[in-house]
């Protein structure tokens, strides 16, 4: 008996909840049953209770701040390749301090290829898989260093080592080129890793056996690279900011003040980028207002929301209040006031002329 | 559209949120996408702040411990297994930092103690337009067992669903069901004796 008590109580709140009227839930739920309607209307009762109203919250997105976790970011196919991985390199702790140093040409140099192509696997995010190449590119050129002015003068290694490199830095390029972030400053530096790549791949190939080393070219293009990588990490590629959050939001402006509009719980900053449109044709921000209604596309970049775009859909020019016409002095209107009947000469009733009087009255105004 | 889009149309406006599949969008968000988290995000925002604002009572507050329910939850999301409410999982953590919120000002407090010394319906509720029944029935709850008046309060003051209380305290559906409908009887019988 009880639980079905509580059974019809769930389901008449549930009515109630949905804006059922109380005496029609409790015709359907409770009958015959005094117990149960008591309880469904006190219960109505507590739901109707007002609610205070709250402060309108306003929204950071906080979350977009967050670096993305590791575990976050792979797939579960990472899983595939980086036990092979573990396994490939688990050998000895000798084993793998010779892989560390060893450069192209060599054969532990395979194994330091395959171990980093798993961390590039494992890399998702554009923009740290572009800071990783320029980290790999910083590897590959100490590797060319190392063989080109070391003391042993193996031009084979020297040319393998040119060759790596300029294959590092024509990567790298690609990865920059991918990334989202800094795309101005990014162009500069994919065009320098392009140029330099041509150059020492060229350099790999006409590698004379004995003089590669001792090249002045060679050091200047070596010393070149070392430059562009410390350009890059100048213009902030190795801080790369994660891609921005462009978001449409569209409906009422509730403000427009200064270069702000105010829509929804967003505050979007209007710069000279900012596109306005009204319908098709070109508009501005003084055309927005707190009658407007558009659609706004924008960005979240850190912590500032920029419009980029702004369609004003409905456009309504704020009420003015009609300028209050001069009041004028109007004429007093001629009062036709019938005179006494004359009577003339011969006694015969004279027609009736209305005199006219011309009252002077207070001038009167337009209403 | 790409990736990284996201659109949200206001409700006066007319349109609404295109959702993907709750699912799918949970996986997406997992990963760290962007446009999936500001989805929920969007999504749960209000509600959430509601939650909150109702026991701290200060907008700034509530926003800041909003925006750090939405970064632990997405930090979490990827080892979130299958849940009764969704929603219902982020009152949870709205509810653990409010606590947390009030442990660094109270120092020895018991949970139950806290969620109910609160006594956040004052918050909720607009006194100026409460009728008589009601004031009484609000002063008739805290006669209740902490447990009846936690339920009680989430569902009518918080309007949560039971599910998402459910899945709030820690409990199943059925029980916050039976232990709403006792409270309910309860405070039908206190409010007989009451009249």
């Amino acid at each position: 008996m009880e639980d079905k008590r509580e059974q019809l109580y769930t389901e008449g709140l549930t009515s109630l909840k949905t804006g059922a009227p109380l005496p029609a839930v409790l015709a359907m739920f409770a009958k015959d049953d005094t117990e149960l309607a008591e309880e469904l209307t006190l219960a109505s009762i507590l739901l109707s209770i007002p609610k205070q109203q709250i402060p309108r919250p306003i929204k950071a997105f906080k979350f977009t701040e967050q670096p993305i976790s590791f575990w976050n970011r792979v797939s579960w196919r990472s899983f595939v390749i980086a036990p092979l991985a573990v396994v490939l390199f688990a050998t000895t702790a000798v084993g793998v301090h010779f892989t560390s140093k060893a450069t192209a040409g060599q054969k532990l140099f395979v194994v330091k290829k395959a171990y980093e192509k798993t961390q590039l696997a494992l890399t998702i995010n554009p923009e740290s898989k572009a800071q990783l190449q320029l980290e790999l590119s910083q590897k590959r050129l100490q590797e060319a260093e190392s063989v080109l002015y070391g003391p042993e003068k193996n031009p084979k290694l020297q040319a393998a080592a040119l060759a790596e490199l300029s294959a590092q830095a024509k990567t790298t390029a690609e990865a920059v080129k991918q990334s989202n972030a800094n795309q101005d400053q990014n162009s500069d530096t994919v065009a320098s890793l392009e140029s330099i790549s041509s150059e020492l791949a060229s350099l790999s190939k006409n590698a004379d056996t004995t003089t590669a080393s001792s090249s002045s070219n060679t050091a200047a293009k070596v010393e070149n690279f070392k430059k562009i990588l410390t350009a890059a990490k100048d213009t902030g590629i190795t801080h790369l900011d994660p891609a921005p959050t462009v978001i449409t939001v569209s409906g009422k402006v509730q403000n427009v003040q200064d270069n702000i509009i105010y829509i929804e719980n967003y505050a979007w900053e209007v710069n000279e980028k900012t596109t306005f449109k009204l319908g098709t044709e070109k508009a501005s921000l003084k055309e927005v207002n707190k009658t407007s209604t558009i659609k706004l596309t924008g960005e979240k970049k850190n912590e500032h929301f920029i419009a980029t775009d702004v369609i004003i859909t409905v456009a309504e020019k704020p009420t003015e209040t009609p300028k209050a016409e001069p009041k004028e002095k109007i004429k007093p209107t001629p009062k036709i006031v019938p005179t006494s009947t004359p009577v003339s000469s011969n006694n015969e009733p004279m027609k009736v002329i209305s005199r006219i009087i011309v009252e002077d009255p207070t001038p009167q105004y337009q209403p | 559209m790409p990736e990284n889009h996201v659109y949200i149309s206001t409700a006066a406006y007319g349109g609404s949120t295109p959702m993907a599949d709750l699912e799918s969008l949970i996986s997406s968000a997992s990963k760290g996408d962007h446009a999936a988290q500001t989805q929920i995000y969007e999504e749960y925002f209000d509600r959430v702040y509601r939650f909150i604002f109702y026991r701290v009572s200060h907008k700034q507050i509530a926003e800041d411990l909003t925006e750090e329910v939405f970064i632990k939850a997405f930090r979490s999301l990827s080892s979130l297994k299958a849940t009764l409410s969704f929603e219902g999982w982020f009152f949870r953590i709205a509810r653990n930092l409010v606590i947390d919120h009030y442990r660094k000002a109270k120092t020895t407090i018991d949970i139950e103690e806290l969620e109910n010394t609160l006594e956040y319906e004052e918050n909720i509720v607009d006194s100026a337009n409460i009728s008589l029944d009601q004031k009484r029935l609000l002063s008739l709850m805290k006669q209740l067992p902490p447990e009846q008046q936690i339920i009680i309060k989430l569902k009518f003051l918080d309007e949560l669903e039971n599910e998402e209380i459910a899945e709030m305290l820690n409990k199943s559906e059925v029980s916050i069901r039976v232990t709403q409908h006792r409270a309910i009887s309860k405070l039908k019988s206190l409010f007989k004796n009451f009249i």
